[in-house]
């Protein structure tokens, strides 16, 4: 896919994101837009050579920073993400040509926390999405609508199509003896195949 | 470790199923509020204040025999309960 039309999503893999993973690959598909994502467990030096990769392929970023906290009591706060997007706002300021013209979004999960995390990136676009699946389609929608600047389906249109494709598509997952902890942790080049043909029947 | 590979028969049938809607209707979450609508359309016919009102109504139309059947979405888009 064209660098016009990459997306690259960091954000975690883990089974609590995958609530809020899978609407918003949902979106950018829907938005005909292409997901990349660098969800292979490999050693670190190959893994930030993937993910530099994909940032300099994709012209779009969303960095959801909700997680760069710790979970529970006495654990460690993650770092991946802002790291990531530090890599991505590096590449924007320093690169050559179109990387001057990439954009991205910063997701959070409430409003200004990333202020007591992370202040420099005062100035990006920043959005939170409470934790809730069907905000978060509405704001990734409405910042695409803006930097693309034309017309896209409405938020409510997109997370009725997402509800009926999880409804249809694990039915037929089910047919074919795909467990409950099959479909749950089904990976992310699956579900991407799998939404952008429905989607596309869709929208026929 | 491999990834599962799909089949060309699964993701043929995901494809089909959104190019044929069923007869069903879908209670979903609507900014604070449920809407009840048909699979397929582009609009909710109804939006309405409680959950309990959006089963209802989806209820009666299953029970009168406007529809086959009607699922209910939880604030996560899954499926959590089917009304036939």
């Amino acid at each position: 896919m064209p660098f016009e039309s990459n997306v690259f999503i960091n954000c975690p893999f883990d089974k609590f994101y995958v609530p809020l993973l899978q609407p918003l690959l949902f979106t950018v598909l829907y938005l005909d837009l292409n997901p990349l994502v660098s969800e292979t467990k490999s050693s670190g030096q190959v893994r930030v050579e993937q993910i530099k990769k994909l940032i300099f392929n994709s012209k779009y970023s969303i960095h959801d920073i909700s997680r760069s906290e710790a979970l529970k009591e006495n654990d460690l706060p993650r770092f991946n993400m802002p790291f990531e997007m530090g890599l991505d706002l590096g590449c924007q300021s320093f690169g050559k040509k179109k990387l001057n013209f990439k954009k991205s979004l910063v997701l959070e999960k409430t409003r200004y926390h990333y202020q007591k995390i992370i202040s420099d990136i005062a100035g990006q676009d920043i959005e939170n999405h409470n934790d809730n699946p069907e905000e978060l389609v509405r704001k990734v929608r409405n910042w695409f609508a803006a930097v693309l600047n034309n017309h896209q389906p409405s938020p409510t249109l997109i997370w009725d199509a997402y509800n009926e494709f999880l409804d249809q598509t694990n039915m037929r997952l089910k047919e074919e003896a795909f467990s409950k902890d099959d479909i749950e942790s089904l990976p992310v080049s699956n579900l991407i195949l799998l939404a952008k043909q429905w989607i596309a029947s869709h929208k026929r | 470790m491999g990834e599962k590979k799909l089949s060309r028969k699964l993701i043929l049938s995901v494809a089909e199923s959104a190019r044929n809607p069923k007869n069903r209707l879908h209670v979903i979450s609507r900014n604070g509020k449920w809407a009840v609508k048909k699979e397929g359309a582009k609009r909710a016919f109804g939006i309405y204040a409680t959950k309990n009102k959006a089963i209802e109504i989806a209820t009666a139309w299953v029970k009168a025999g406007k529809t086959e059947d009607a699922v209910v979405h939880d604030l996560y888009g899954h499926v959590s309960q089917k009304i036939v």
